[in-house]
């Protein structure tokens, strides 16, 4: 997002509570993904903090959000998008996280796939996407309080006939 | 498939132990990958209990196998099927893990890439799979006990030399 030298942070003094936080924190993305996979959208919806903010940006240079929401309840009927594709597939690559108490932020690469079926026609949607998120530990459950959808490439393909 | 909800795994009171067991893990989901695309076929069924479960389900909506080996010797011509390609590459993607003692169960996602040679054709075939795991640590080594292969989608395209 900006030009700032990427800080790496400082492992020299790792504890074991940091590493059980950063495999928390691992296991929440991956859990987002999973439930989007699986259409589990009230398991989804509880990955995150009730005031989540949600921003998705179409174009990695563009200032404005194409969507801004707030609240689990307007994020609930924006994940019900993924039903009416035959297959959705949240492939993530690597995710960084940076600690600061009961808080962190952290970001995740992630390959969007959808496969949409029209008669015998059936298209692949790839999506590239970073997600840039701050997350709060609360009640020892670590949840998403901020995701940034940063869309940097989308890909549409047609598939053989399944 | 309700196994599947639910996906996250208690941190609060992560041992050094648990740590070690969800690197172990990993790494056991990568060398499947890696000795894939090695054509390392003693080396993938190493990686397999004695009595293991392999499903394939080449419609992951399907509730029928289209596969379904059962122990380490029959998973040989499984592995032997990818001699035909000239060359694979199993990425793999997240890998989720719900530690229960010397048990686990986890998903792992893979973008299994295969190139085929037809004369002067060239065709890439790409498999998004969600493989649904089953572990056992046996001697303190951990092993699938059962896989359960899903396909997600397929895509089929030609691909250029240069």
């Amino acid at each position: 997002m900006s030009t700032r030298v990427w800080q790496r942070e400082d492992r020299t003094d790792l504890s074991l509570p940091e590493v059980a936080d950063r495999c928390a924190i691992r296991d929440l993305v991956d859990a987002y993904a999973q439930c989007a996979d699986r259409r589990d959208v009230p398991g989804q919806m509880a990955l995150f903090t009730e005031d989540i903010d949600f921003i998705v940006y179409a174009d990695r240079g563009a200032p404005m959000p194409l969507q801004k929401l707030r609240g689990r309840a307007a994020l609930a009927r924006m994940c019900h998008q993924f039903d009416g594709y035959q297959a959705v597939t949240h492939i993530n690559g690597q995710s960084t996280t940076r600690i600061d108490g009961a808080r962190a932020s952290g970001v995740t690469f992630c390959l969007v796939c959808r496969v949409k079926t029209a008669g015998v026609a059936r298209t692949l949607m790839t999506t590239a996407v970073r997600y840039l998120d701050s997350y709060v530990k609360r009640h020892d459950t670590w949840l998403i309080r901020q995701r940034l959808v940063l869309i940097d490439w989308t890909d549409t393909r047609t598939l053989a006939p399944g | 498939m309700k196994s599947e909800d639910s996906p996250r795994d208690q941190h609060a009171e992560l041992s050094l132990q648990q740590v070690a067991d969800r690197l172990a893990i990993r790494e056991l989901v990568d060398a499947y990958a890696y000795c894939a695309d090695r054509r390392n076929a003693a080396g993938q069924m190493a990686l397999f209990t004695e009595d293991t479960d392999f499903l394939v389900f080449m419609d992951s909506s399907s509730p029928t196998p289209t596969q379904h080996l059962r122990g380490r010797a029959a998973l040989a011509p499984v592995f032997a099927d990818l001699n035909q390609y000239q060359a694979t590459m199993h990425f793999n993607g997240q890998v989720t893990t719900m530690l229960d003692g010397e048990r686990a169960s986890g998903v792992a996602y893979c973008l299994a890439h295969h190139v085929k040679v037809d004369g002067s054709t060239r065709t890439l075939m790409i498999a998004a799979i969600r493989y649904l795991d089953s572990f056992v640590k046996q001697g303190g080594t951990w092993f699938f006990s059962q896989r359960k292969l899903m396909v997600q989608w397929i895509e089929t395209r030609v691909i250029s030399t240069d």
